[in-house]
């Protein structure tokens, strides 16, 4: 046993008690970095990365970041570190400041190794569409551990971190948790500054990550959350001590699902495990209901995710034009609007630009009243029968995904024309800016699943309590590619 | 045909705010390109803009300088294009609820009748880079990238190019008293396009229209606007047809030119800026704002009228709010006659700023000395001849005209024994003139009063010496 396979929690410990050192730790980090196949990661700071552990002498019990390594996807600016957000568009592009999130995890003594491959720009849901090509999943490299945020979750799964940071716009967090066999969560919209992140689609991003335990979750929150001065949408709601929830009984228990939902899902394994873990929530008291949420307003979930993220991203990147920063444009481009459409041609995918087309076209003054703004409408019904579900329940409980991870060859980025409520439900959690976490379940073959628990907006505390809960029956921590355990 | 012209302005107010509209950085102008810039202001991605309290604050002050309601509710939009000084690729604007709506000013035009012009709205929104084209490259700065403007849309209720004038001199004058705009237009801190399309008297119709920009005084507003009231005219009375473009002025040529037609207007696919939470304005932050808010124009010419000036001389005074308050300023020390302050105000003391091109902070004298010395002038102490040169040694050495007159024994007799021994005096060794005053010529009357003041070197008090001959000749 290595001490960099604990858990935050664990391994803060041995660096207390001086059983190991955060130079061990991250001389270890990097050397599983140098034998990683799955291809996870973007520019690395190791030199730095090994001075700054080498200063860590001693940590207090407090310090419970303190030398303890970490990665980040690379859609959050790191000062002096590329950062390209896996795009060609950012190649060369070197921060001056850090995000926001990066500075408080530094502050707290975290010990930032480098940055993650990601979706190009975090648009994409395989871990397939980055400028460096397909990140595999630690468990079987043949299969794709999801996206957006992949390297940092299969960094996670595979050992080479106790933690990292992701994003999280539609399930981008959420979804590779579940094909990684590890916890991911993304609180409240507005929970956690967004300064330094790369947006996608503002009013759906959100900072989240990835760690091997609920508490290491709801540490990290702890931590993360909190009014910014730098992001007016970061709330000035009090950060609660969202740890001291896992340990008292929970007063909120009463759980919903969608039964359209369940109804989609082929995997047996899958169902089984997923009921199985009702029954025993059952056994500690929970109350179990199935909610009937109205089957047209799933369907709007893709097309109203589609239409409004893609809106939102095709101005959000319309700084990337090779003026200021990123890809230097040919000699050849003589105007400044050959200049910019010569970065942006080459720059960006067809994948991102088909994505920039679909959120122009929505947003164009002839089709803005019967895309943009009925999606946005359609976005507020789903809010609302939301809002009414929380009215008698306190958490949707659902599966994360309809199976275990695919195989890279059967991955497609085409888009189905009638797509499954399944392979889109994590959104609804972006949609009304909830509180959303992933547990792992089970695996089938050797391949992990999850479940997941959606609570209401500032229920932060809530929803890891019940994830407490699930962690306690599925005895999940610490699962680990190479010596993973078998959930339920 | 007779025509007659609809004319519309678009004016950008750069606000003198420390920071800019949505960053920290500092608005300060003139400095090295690009030192006066944080990330958000070059689009580095991940910055997120921040609202400026204080820009709002001077916005509402606009807003109720132009009589507008304002709106409690901030929220702000994108407007999308692509261009080099563009750095985000979008302007956070105000469309769809800019802070004011629906106001209006009262313009005056040299015949003394009133315009009532509407204003559309006034919204906030930040400016872009500066851009330097040399021949082979262009060079951006983007020190003025994110300045904050509040842009003020009139309705289309101007009907002549001087109307137009004096609507945006106005405004100048309402930004510059509120001290929220240096009111600049040949370095760009206030900027004006005017829309203009003529029909013909009597047609409710609107023309096809022309925009007019690079207007950098007041008085190219006037010239540009007359220049395509005359050009559309002649257009289309031999038969034409107006095209929609955008024109420049050129003011070397006194003449607009085209800039380029405009085709399908740009689709700027508007929607709310999601990184900026709606903000709801409390009454009292609303209510601060307006009573710590200058007084405006409006308010000084009223209070001058009051104080027995005519309109035209307020208005004179309104050119800048140094001038009006240097001149309430001294009015209010005890002045006794208003008239002959705003003389020697507009006359030897502004011809001596222009010439020295100083400022009225700058004057060597204190304004009680200018209250004193105009006393002197309308209480007859001294003479408009003495009074000129007491002015001059005021202007070059600050001297205290106090001073000066007992300096120079200038102060006028107006010891009514002392004038009365010097009348004598002169009445006895003028008989001539009795006789030919006697006989009703008046112009003795004059030689006798001059010789009087001749006696007394010039010191004599005219109307008290003309009064005590009158007396004696009966």
């Amino acid at each position: 046993m290595s001490y960099l396979d604990l858990t935050i929690q664990q391994m803060h410990q041995a660096l207390v008690e001086g059983l190991v050192t955060s130079e061990q730790l991250v001389k270890e980090a990097i050397l599983r970095i140098k034998n990683d196949k799955t291809n996870s990661f973007e520019a690395l700071a190791l030199d730095q990365a090994l001075e700054e552990a080498k200063k860590v002498t001693s940590v207090g019990e407090e310090e419970i970041l303190k030398g303890i390594p970490f990665l980040a996807k690379d859609n959050y600016s790191t000062k002096g570190i590329e950062t390209t957000a896996s795009s060609d568009v950012l190649s060369g592009y070197v921060p001056i400041f850090d995000a926001e999130v990066i500075t408080r995890l530094k502050n707290a003594g975290a010990i930032l190794l480098g940055k993650t491959t990601l979706d190009e720009l975090a648009m994409g849901g395989t871990g397939t569409t980055g400028h460096k090509g397909v990140t595999t999943n630690p468990y079987d490299n043949s299969r794709i551990i999801g996206g957006s945020s992949c390297g940092s979750c299969a960094s996670v799964a595979s050992g080479i971190v106790p933690f990292s940071l992701g994003s999280d716009t539609g399930d981008s967090v959420r979804k590779p948790a579940s094909y990684g066999g590890i916890y991911g969560f993304k609180p409240t919209w507005g929970r956690i500054s967004r300064f330094g992140l790369f947006p996608f689609a503002c009013s759906l991003d959100t900072v989240a990550y990835f760690a091997r335990s609920v508490y290491d979750i709801a540490v990290l929150t702890e931590i993360l959350a909190g009014h910014d001065d730098k992001d007016m949408s970061s709330s000035y709601k009090e950060v609660e001590n969202y740890s001291s929830y896992l340990r008292r009984e929970n007063d909120k228990k009463k759980i919903g699902y969608f039964k359209p939902i369940l109804d989609a899902i082929d995997d047996e394994k899958i169902k089984n495990s997923y009921f199985k873990l009702l029954d025993e929530l059952k056994n500690k008291g929970y109350e179990v209901n199935q909610y009937d949420f109205p089957e047209e307003l799933l369907d709007a979930l893709y097309p109203v995710y589609m239409i409004i993220s893609c809106s939102e991203a095709t101005s959000n990147d319309a700084n990337l034009d090779g003026v200021k920063f990123g890809l230097k444009p040919s000699e050849e481009a003589k105007t400044w609007s050959e200049y910019m459409s010569d970065a942006r041609t080459r720059g960006f995918s067809s994948l991102i630009k088909r994505r920039f087309i679909i959120g122009s076209f929505s947003l164009l003054a002839e089709n803005q009243e019967e895309l943009f703004r009925r999606a946005q409408k359609a976005r507020n019904l789903i809010v609302e029968e939301m809002n009414k579900f929380f009215l008698e329940n306190d958490y949707l409980i659902l599966p994360c995904a309809k199976s275990v991870p695919p195989k890279v060859e059967d991955v497609t980025n085409k888009w189905s024309k009638k797509p499954d409520f399944i392979d889109n439900h994590l959104g609804i959690a972006n949609l009304g800016g909830f509180p959303s976490l992933t547990c792992p379940l089970g695996y089938e073959n050797g391949l992990p699943y999850g479940v997941n628990i959606t609570g209401r907006q500032y229920q932060e505390g809530y929803v890891l309590k019940c994830g407490q809960d699930i962690e306690d029956v599925t005895k999940l921590v610490n699962s680990l590619c190479f010596n993973h355990k078998e959930g339920i | 045909m007779n025509f007659e012209p609809v004319i519309g302005i678009e004016i950008h107010v750069q606000l003198k705010t420390k920071s800019k509209m949505f960053s920290s950085a500092p608005t300060s102008f003139g400095c090295l390109p690009n030192s006066q810039t944080i990330p958000y202001d070059l689009g580095c991605p991940g910055t997120m803009p921040l609202v400026n309290k204080e820009a709002v604050r001077y916005a509402i002050r606009i807003c109720k300088g132009l009589n507008m309601n304002i709106n409690q509710l901030v929220q702000f939009d994108r407007k999308n294009y692509f261009y080099s000084d563009l750095p985000k690729g979008f302007q956070i604007t105000q469309q769809e609820f800019p802070i004011g709506s629906d106001g209006y000013l009262d313009i005056e035009d040299s015949q003394g009748q009133i315009h009532h012009i509407g204003i559309e709205r006034a919204h906030m929104e930040e400016d872009t880079a500066k851009q330097l084209h040399l021949a082979d490259m262009t060079l951006i700065d983007y020190n003025r990238c994110g300045t904050p403007l509040v842009e003020i849309v009139s309705k289309p209720d101007i009907r002549s190019g001087e109307v137009a004038s004096k609507y945006v001199e106005m405004i100048r004058e309402i930004v510059t008293f509120l001290d929220v705009c240096d009111g600049k237009l040949e370095e760009g801190s206030m900027r004006c396009d005017v829309n203009i399309s003529l029909r013909p008297i009597g047609s409710t119709k609107f023309g096809t229209k022309v925009e007019v920009k690079n207007l950098n005084s007041i008085a190219n507003v006037r010239a540009a606007l007359d220049y395509e009231v005359k050009r559309q005219s002649e257009i289309l009375l031999s038969g034409g047809q107006v095209t929609q473009e955008t024109r420049r002025y050129d003011e070397s040529k006194k003449q607009t030119s085209l800039m380029r037609v405009k085709t399908n207007a740009v689709d700027y696919k508007y929607f709310r800026e999601p990184n900026i939470i709606p903000i709801k304005l409390s009454d009292e932050f609303v209510k601060s704002a307006i009573d710590t808010m200058h007084k405006l124009p409006s308010v000084y010419k009223k209070e001058l009228m009051d104080k027995g000036l005519t309109s035209k001389e307020a208005e004179v005074l309104l050119s800048s709010r140094e001038l009006a308050d240097y001149f309430e300023e001294t009015a209010s020390l005890n002045v006794k006659d208003i008239k002959t302050l705003w003389n020697y105000i507009m006359g030897d003391i502004i011809a001596y700023i222009n010439k020295e091109f100083i400022t009225w902070g700058d004057l060597k004298f204190t304004k009680q000395n200018l209250a004193d010395f105009v006393n002197m002038i309308s209480e007859g102490k001294i003479n408009s001849k003495q009074g000129k040169e007491v002015i001059a040694l005021m202007l070059e050495k600050g001297e205290d005209p106090n001073k000066v007159v007992k300096d120079l024994g200038l102060e006028q007799i107006s010891d009514q024994g002392e004038i009365e021994k010097l009348v004598e005096e002169v009445l006895a060794s003028n008989a001539q003139s009795i006789a030919d005053y006697k006989a009703g010529h008046d112009r003795a009357l004059g030689y006798i009063v001059g010789q009087v003041m001749k006696a007394s070197k010039g010191k004599a008090n005219p109307s008290l010496a003309k009064e005590l001959i009158l007396k004696k000749l009966g």
